[in-house]
């Protein structure tokens, strides 16, 4: 069966008016148009994946409910069977099928397979086709068929909020497991500049951003802040200088923290920084200007919210749940009410920048929870007391669990330089007891063991005992 | 922004990057011109090593070498071939091991030490994993072990911006020599563009040692001394 996807996005960002606020008007819709948007596309997502995903056949059989089934979202809500990262590895396995019954094109038309972090397990594959018939240059394949790209594609408006527009260049530093993301900015007239996470491209970034003078950092995050800051202090480079041009900071992978935010208005760029977080493997969530949560783009995919033990969906304005998505455009392995695992803090409510869609923060992971003597610890909750030692202040640390519930907080952090191990080991194991309010044993280890643990751009939080 | 090079104003600019050599890296500025003559070589030597429509490729780099890299990753998708990507590093070995294993690669490009270390660890059957795959293309740090292991391989060395390629006859590296000119003097390799390149490079010096040696049809050839 064929299915025609709407293409994303403003088609010519040149043509836009650059004083704009909005790069596309679908981000302002009424509420109530962007339900009935999302209802019309999800209507043909849902039999297009029932006929062609091996997956959601193979769960929705089960389950006993077909795509005809549903007639509203509420609807859908109510009785859509969820997926997750473990019924997908569960497929892959028994099916030996590498995209986990999530392909629904012949696998030898696939361009690219990007894959997940993989912080959590073996990575998730996502595929795109590029469109070489409509792209008869040489240089041009990157972009993905139907538009932007069902995986960056809705970044371009974050980055146009962010005050970024044609011609200005913008660093990158880049993963390439993720996909050749710069080819979709150079659509929208940016110019990339790409580096890479070894020690030497930090210094270059130090002397590049003084003398090109880019616009954003895309995207800033805790192991290459900490290479930046190692650099700084070798080379006296003032970083209040290096980012003097830079309109945006984009800080990825992880929580901002206390810690990191510290640092950022040590170099002047508190007020530039955007957070950037996953929506739920669908592409990227980023911060507005209001810095009021990450704006998940709902013409793209369905943002839902589940109680992570009940699995209700969450109809509150507000609350904090579990994020699960349903892709709304992407054609090639769409993933259909997929249990992200991320526990976030939603917000339904409208946004002072004007923007319709639902907001949201990421917390943790809901595995991530860990009970101790009754307390819930996430760790976002380690986070700034780890960071508060100079010695440790990357505040790369791993919380060591074997249950969901344990009688105490094990934690792995990594120091720096050379300082009194036992000394230090017991002023953490202190700070944070007194702070939790939970017994805790700390193991220290060289920040450059943890970092070894990251892709590179971070490392897993939780590890098992 | 008086006084410096402004990018967004240079016609044809691709992108910026950097380009590495053995005494440190320097800033390199890769036209829309230079990626399609790199795309179509790298185009050329694909399939030499067996990518045909339909097939897949592996590419191993970092981030860092992507202006070197895109090229290929641009040149497989051109050739009607799917690629898939990972680090250099460490972390995603994993990465590379899980492509290795699920997917049947027509090639598999920058196979190094680190993921033979990994390969290792796991206990994996590395020859049976690597021979697999229709071709491999290794880095120089990982071709000893290949040879110890019985996979036929060819070597990949990224000399600042040109990629020298040498397959598993080891009769010497071929180059592009419709975009570069691979000179030795006193024992080290100097690179020049000799095409309409963005960024001209005169005889850079590479720090790297090795030979030239040309054949009677004008082909040069470049043998590594490590």
């Amino acid at each position: 069966m064929g299915m025609t996807l709407e293409r994303q996005g403003s088609s010519d960002p040149v043509l836009r008016d650059v004083s704009s606020r909005y790069l596309d008007d679908v981000e302002v819709m009424p509420r109530n148009a962007l339900l009935s948007l999302q209802w019309q596309r999800l209507s043909a997502m849902l039999p297009y994946v029932y006929e062609n995903g091996a997956l959601i056949r193979s769960v929705w059989e089960s389950a006993g409910v077909e795509p005809n089934d549903f007639d509203s979202l509420g609807d859908y809500f109510a009785r859509a069977p969820f997926i997750d990262k473990d019924s997908l590895r569960q497929f892959r396995d028994e099916h030996d099928d590498p995209f986990a019954g999530l392909l629904c094109k012949p696998k030898d038309t696939v361009s690219f397979i990007g894959s997940s972090s993989g912080t959590t397990g073996d990575p998730t594959l996502f595929s795109s086709r590029v469109d070489l018939s409509a792209s008869p240059k040489w240089s041009v394949p990157g972009l993905s068929e139907e538009g932007p790209g069902p995986y960056f594609g809705s970044t371009p408006r974050d980055l146009w909020e962010m005050g970024m527009r044609p011609g200005d260049q913008i660093v990158l530093f880049a993963i390439r497991f993720r996909g050749p993301i710069f080819r979709l900015f150079q659509s929208y007239g940016l110019k990339p500049i790409l580096l890479g996470y070894s020690p030497e491209d930090f210094a270059q970034f130090l002397y590049i951003s003084r003398q090109l003078r880019p616009q954003m950092c895309f995207v800033m995050s805790t192991p290459l802040m900490g290479g930046l800051q190692q650099v700084a202090k070798q080379t006296g480079i003032d970083m209040r200088d290096v980012f003097a041009s830079y309109k945006a900071v984009i800080f990825a992978g992880e929580p901002l923290t206390s810690h990191h935010r510290k640092i950022f208005d040590q170099w002047g760029i508190l007020d530039r920084v955007y957070n950037q977080t996953a929506f739920g493997d669908l592409g990227h969530a980023h911060e507005c200007r209001e810095r009021a949560g990450n704006h998940a783009w709902e013409d793209y995919g369905i943002a839902e919210f589940i109680d992570p033990d009940t699995s209700a969906s969450m109809m509150s304005e507000t609350g904090r749940g579990e994020l699960v998505v349903t892709s709304l455009i992407n054609g090639v392995d769409p993933l259909i009410r997929f249990r992200s695992g991320d526990l976030v803090d939603f917000d339904r409510s409208p946004c002072g920048c004007g923007r319709t869609h639902v907001r949201f923060t990421t917390v943790g992971r809901a595995g991530d929870i860990l009970i101790i003597k009754g307390r819930s610890i996430l760790p976002l909750d380690v986070w700034p007391l780890v960071g508060e030692f100079d010695e440790c202040a990357a505040a790369l640390f791993q919380i060591v669990r074997s249950a969901k519930v344990m009688d105490e907080l094990k934690l792995r952090v990594g120091y720096d330089g050379t300082p009194n191990l036992s000394e230090l080991q017991v002023k953490i194991e202190t700070y944070v007891q007194e702070h939790l309010k939970v017994p805790v044993t700390v193991e220290l280890v060289p920040q450059s063991e943890l970092l070894k643990l990251g892709p590179p751009h971070k490392i897993p939080r939780t590890t098992a005992l | 922004m008086t006084g410096t090079i402004t990018p967004a104003s240079i016609q044809g600019l691709f992108a910026t990057g950097l380009i590495r050599l053995t005494t440190g890296s320097i800033l390199y500025a890769l036209g829309e011109a230079d990626v399609e003559a790199d795309t179509r070589w790298a185009l050329s030597m694909l399939s030499q090593m067996g990518a045909r429509v339909g097939s897949m490729t592996h590419i191993i780099g970092a981030g860092t070498d992507w202006l070197q890299l895109w090229p290929w990753e641009s040149a497989v998708m051109l050739g009607g071939n799917t690629y898939s990507s990972a680090e250099a590093n460490i972390f995603d070995a994993s990465r590379s091991e899980m492509f290795l294993r699920r997917f049947d690669l027509a090639v598999v490009i920058g196979v190094n030490a680190t993921l033979l270390d990994f390969l290792s660890e796991i206990g994996a059957d590395t020859a049976a994993l690597l021979n697999k795959a229709g071709a491999v293309v290794a880095t120089h740090d990982a071709s000893e072990r290949l040879d110890a292991l019985g996979v036929a391989h060819w070597r990949m060395h990224l000399l600042g911006p040109v990629c020298l390629l040498e397959s598993p006859s080891r009769n010497g590296a071929r180059y592009d020599q419709s975009q570069w000119l691979v000179e030795e003097q006193n024992g080290e390799l100097l690179v020049a563009s000799i095409a309409s390149r963005l960024t001209p490079l005169v005889r850079l010096r590479t720090a790297v040692c090795g030979s030239v040696s040309v054949k009677p049809d004008g082909t040069r050839s470049v043998i590594l001394t490590f």
